[in-house]
């Protein structure tokens, strides 16, 4: 069966100064959302805020998977459930998960870490390496 | 073939034109696209609470509550650990909760044993099965 994606752009980690490259969101996943966890289909524009502008890229997320990448972000708004909206906490941060594809395959809240407010809780102990940050 | 363009589906959002048809019902399920198990008791905003390589809390974003978890790396935790889970589609079957249980074990077993993961581990099993299947301090 082939693949259907939806696409948008973000930084190339591997030049962050050069044009951005194409990552994917697996069409059957967010018909799974769309379906069944609601409140996580309606947080794939938080995603794609977070992709427009992250804030730190970490590389190595996986223990034993090689070459997985969480892009982190903080956006002004997210979903709570369903369609409602709230101000993002400013004690989180937001988590894009992508495979070594940089393919898609979640996202979530999580709390920011206390050396890095712009970095999840405990970056330093579970990824692999900071990639890049921005300059804010 | 019809062309997928996110920015319709951002529209989607943005009219908030997807509604619930009928309530929530929690399911375990393999989100094959990043080789993990994840299961969620409610549907609203979840903020990650990570225990291990392999475990993650997932929190209510209202009281931070255990409201489901996601179990990593599955296919490499069955592999090393001679386990066997029927993995359709994108369908975890519940006659499958057992080996479920089986591999949030196997994970747990990793070292290092701390206080928070058998915490982590034992929220994530209480949301699996119920609390009153698994009484505390039951090892």
């Amino acid at each position: 069966m082939v693949k259907k994606f939806f696409e948008c752009e973000t930084i190339d980690p591997g030049n962050p100064s050069s044009d951005r490259i194409t990552v994917k969101f697996p069409f059957s996943l967010i018909e799974r959302w769309k379906h069944k966890e609601i409140t996580q289909f309606y947080n794939v524009a938080t995603a794609k805020k977070v992709l427009d502008e992250p804030k730190r890229i970490f590389y190595g997320t996986r223990a034993l998977s090689e070459g997985w990448w969480c892009y982190v972000g903080k956006p002004d708004i997210w979903y709570i459930r369903e369609s409602v909206t709230s101000t993002f906490p400013s004690n989180k941060v937001f988590a894009v998960l992508l495979d070594a594809d940089f393919e898609v395959y979640g996202f979530r809240s999580e709390p920011a870490a206390e050396d890095d407010p712009l970095a999840p809780n405990g970056w330093r102990e579970r990824y692999g390496r900071l990639i890049w940050k921005s300059l804010d | 073939m019809e062309e997928l363009r996110l920015e319709d589906l951002l529209k989607q959002i943005n009219n908030k034109e997807v509604k619930r048809t009928e309530p929530y019902k929690p399911e375990l399920w393999y989100n094959s696209f990043g080789d993990c198990i994840e299961f969620q008791t409610k549907d609203e905003a979840i903020v990650a609470d990570r225990i291990d390589p392999f475990l993650t809390i997932y929190r209510s974003a209202d009281d931070s509550t255990a409201i489901g978890f996601q179990l990593k790396d599955v296919k490499a935790l069955m592999k090393k650990h001679d386990c066997n889970i029927s993995l359709i589609g994108a369908q975890v079957l519940n006659k499958e909760l057992m080996s479920v249980a089986h591999i949030l074990i196997k994970a747990y077993e990793q070292k290092p044993l701390t206080i928070r993961k058998q915490e982590g581990y034992q929220e994530a099993l209480e949301n699996l099965f119920g609390k009153a299947a698994m009484p505390h301090g039951v090892e």
